[in-house]
């Protein structure tokens, strides 16, 4: 296990800086920031020096190595737009994502799972076709539609909740639930498929056999086993959200890390660009590693390492 | 776009519900909490550091420079009274108010004068140098008595000097870089109460302001990008006022009873730029053909349903310099037709290259356009670009053959169009020896009337050779509260100290 955890650690240190690397590059390749810091005002001397204190004009393998130096302790630069250290500005940013994303996650997954109980509880097709058309049609929107018309209703017409920033939990119902309802029709499908799975197992059988009713069976044996798939998907899926829903953030000006990276790449900041996907990647690898664990500690028969 | 006719008579029957149930605002009075959507958050609080449109709503209200510039173009004095310069220009002395004081309660004086200059010209990375790089030296002759020494004469200078926003030596010399980057002070109407970024930015009237407390007693900027979201946010009150919307949204609006959309004029010109240096457009016949091929009319009535004023000069109505005797081109299909013909164009493709995303319909104007052009027997490609692509070859003259883009001087007055668009080492195509010589003329000339006098003669040539032609005037649509009296600048920029 220590073994397993530790292997993974060092693939994970290798993956963000294969990711830091590629966007460093990227940055560069796209195009020049010093034009986009200056007014339509500025002379041609005026860029020239710009670039110079930039520290646009060294070799690329220069910039890298001296970048990749002060990165290895914290410093990731200052942002070209802010004036202001890169990372902390990133950091500052996380936990109203991190909000967002983990109430989406519980969104998505408490309607997956309430709804998928239901369906299999009371056994009617009907139902179960009525709610997957509702979940395929929401999935068929995409996030920005869903959203201007979830505020377009909520909002708008009937005055109930606000459809701009962030503040008390009533900034957070519309874009949790624009951001969360977008997988469940794979999240229904999925517990479905896997409730299914587990109808045809043995002690299912065996359980019935004994004596318990429908209820327990479904609730205390099947469930279990059968949430396992979904936790998995639901995880990497929450690792997605982390790493910044930009069209939900956009839509509801929620002040996430999504928007500022995507804010940051549009003005070339380059420091906040770089210093925004090394969080987002790092979020991301160790929910990768969370949810491995967790199934592994979940699912007996998975043997890690 | 969402289609919203299902939802208008329930949205109209709602909104009239409402608004009657709501305490109604005193007609045309200030309200005491104005909350604005703007298209993104401010990139720094430090003056010295930031010259971007939209950081200039919170300067414009938190700091005061030495001049501002008014409505209609003309300079008010702020910090500074009154001022002199040498007969040669070169030497502008400013006498500055007395009893002014910071936002923290250190006195205004000319030494705060010299700080900000000198601190903005030792930083190499700023934008902001770019506006103060014609002072050489600033000198403090006494408290309230300033002398700059310029690089070269340079007639209106009172002007320039309203970009630079004054920050306070004392304080700075007490909390530093980071005190102005986080808390700032100057000696505007309003200070800095909170900033929540990408949410929120609270400004309070400042009760001691040397101009009287202003009337609003709260302003609120909230960035809100998508533009969808900024107009929902005024329909559902959430925001009184959103200084920029699209044209498409007008009719949207029309039914509603809470919010007024309506049309203002702006800074900037939409034009044409054609690249003499290289086929086609070396040749001034096919300059001509263009000119003569686009129906501006069209254009704006039609396409843009009025918002947008075809025009014949490069300069808006609001900049000094403005001359209303410049008309806009007729449209005249024949005549391009048969220029085009003469002009012995061999039928290469003309790549028309724009930002997609600057300015409003920027995408159907363009394709207007090349629908004229084609019509005349040209060849013609779109190429849109993001701002940001576009911008940086813009600035450096690397673009192609054409291109089409809206500039205005934000200091209102035509040496701003002719320094960047028409001067020696400007972002030109090709520099007419003419323009070049106007504009270093004009620049010295001390008699403001010969000095219209001398722009009018080189918008004239401009004309004439046509490396720009104009198309129209850009103008600004805005959303706002019904129960509110708001009147933009034509920068659209929010100044919460404007309303009584």
């Amino acid at each position: 296990m220590l073994f397993f955890i530790l292997k993974r650690c060092l693939l994970s240190v290798l993956t963000i800086l294969g990711v830091v690397t590629v966007t460093f590059l990227l940055m560069r390749v796209a195009g020049d920031p010093a034009a986009l810091l200056l007014p339509p005002e500025a002379g041609a001397e005026d860029l020239a020096r710009l670039r110079v204190a930039l520290g646009l004009d060294l070799p690329l393998h220069v910039q890298f190595f001296s970048f990749l130096g002060h990165a290895l302790l914290g410093d990731f630069g200052d942002s070209l737009r802010e004036h202001l250290p890169a990372l902390p500005l990133v950091i500052a940013r996380v936990p109203a994502t991190l909000e967002l994303a983990l109430s989406a996650f519980l969104v998505g997954i408490t309607l997956a799972f309430v709804c998928g109980l239901v369906i299999r509880l009371v056994g009617s097709t009907m139902l179960r076709t009525v709610i997957m058309w509702f979940a395929l049609v929401r999935q068929a929107m995409p996030v920005f539609s869903f959203g201007i018309l979830a505020i377009l209703i909520f909002s708008v017409w009937l005055r109930w909740l606000p459809s701009l920033g962030r503040g008390g939990i009533q900034h957070l119902i519309l874009p949790a639930f624009t951001l969360g309802t977008y997988e469940l029709a794979l999240y229904l499908r999925l517990f479905n498929l896997s409730l299914s799975a587990e109808q045809r197992q043995d002690y299912v059988r065996t359980a019935y056999a004994k004596g318990q009713s429908r209820a327990v069976v479904i609730l205390r044996h099947m469930l279990p086993n059968a949430l396992l798939p979904l936790v998995t998907v639901a995880g990497i899926n929450l690792g997605l959200m982390l790493g910044g829903a930009v069209v939900t953030e956009t839509v509801f000006s929620w002040p996430g890390v999504g928007r500022l990276i995507v804010d940051a790449v549009s003005q070339r900041d380059f420091p906040v660009v770089i210093a925004g996907v090394f969080v987002v990647s790092l979020i991301f690898v160790l929910i990768n590693l969370a949810v491995d664990i967790l199934y592994g500690f979940l699912d007996p028969r998975v043997k890690l390492g | 776009m969402i289609d919203l006719r299902p939802l208008l008579k329930p949205l109209g029957m709602a909104s009239l519900a409402l608004s009657l149930s709501f305490a109604p605002h005193a007609a045309f009075a200030a309200p005491e909490t104005l909350t604005v959507a703007l298209t993104g958050d401010f990139p720094s609080l430090d003056p010295s550091k930031d010259s971007s449109p939209l950081g200039a709503n919170y300067r414009l209200n938190v700091f005061n420079a030495l001049t501002a510039i008014q409505r209609d173009g003309s300079i008010d004095p702020r910090l500074a009274l009154s001022w002199s310069t040498s007969p040669d220009l070169t030497e502008w002395t400013f006498n500055l108010r007395h009893g002014v004081k910071f936002q923290d309660g250190s006195d205004f004086t000319a030494a705060d004068v010299k700080f900000t200059y000198e601190r903005i010209l030792a930083d190499a990375t700023t934008p902001v140098r770019s506006f103060a790089r014609l002072v050489k030296t600033v000198e403090v002759i006494n408290d309230t008595t300033v002398k700059f020494t310029l690089v070269q004469p340079y007639a209106i200078f009172e002007r320039q000097v309203s970009y630079i926003y004054l920050m306070s030596k004392v304080y700075f010399d007490k909390v530093g870089d980071q005190g102005y980057l986080t808390k700032p002070v100057g000696t505007g109407p309003y200070r800095l109460a909170e900033w929540v970024k990408a949410d929120r930015m609270v400004l309070e009237a400042n009760p001691g302001y040397w101009g009287g407390e202003p009337g609003i007693k709260k302003g609120i900027f909230r960035p809100v990008p998508a533009e969808a979201s900024r107009a929902n946010a005024l329909l559902s009150g959430e925001v009184d006022l959103v200084p920029e919307l699209s044209p498409a949204l007008m009719t949207q609006f029309k039914s509603s009873s809470t919010v007024k959309v309506e049309v203002a004029p702006g800074f900037r010109v939409v034009y044409l730029a054609m690249n003499p240096n290289k086929p086609p457009f070396d040749s001034a016949s096919l300059r001509e053909a263009v000119d003569y091929a686009v129906d501006r009319k069209s254009i704006t009535d039609r396409l843009l349903r009025g918002v947008g004023r075809p025009t014949g000069m490069m300069l808006p109505p609001a900049a000094v310099g403005y001359d209303a005797s410049f008309k806009p081109v007729a449209y005249d299909p024949e005549r391009a037709r048969t220029l085009v013909k003469q002009s012995g164009y061999a039928g290469q493709v003309i790549k028309i290259q724009y930002p997609n995303n600057n300015f409003a319909m920027a995408n159907e104007v363009v394709q207007a356009v090349g629908g004229y052009m084609t019509a005349a027997g040209l060849k013609v490609e779109v190429s849109p670009m993001e701002f940001t692509a576009f911008f940086p070859l813009w600035l450096q003259s690397k673009l192609d053959t054409m291109d089409l883009f809206a500039f205005g001087a934000s200091s209102y007055h035509a040496e701003g169009v002719l320094s960047v668009l028409y001067e020696q080492g400007a972002n030109a195509f090709k520099v007419d020896p003419e323009i070049d010589r106007i504009t270093k003329a004009q620049r010295s000339e001390k008699d403001p009337v010969k000095q219209r006098q001398m722009i009018a003669d080189a918008f004239r040539r401009s004309n004439e050779i046509r490396y720009y032609t104009p198309l129209y005037d850009l103008l600004q649509v805005y959303g706002v509260k019904k129960s509110i009296d708001f009147t933009p600048f034509p920068d659209g920029i929010v100044r919460f100290y404007d309303f009584k």
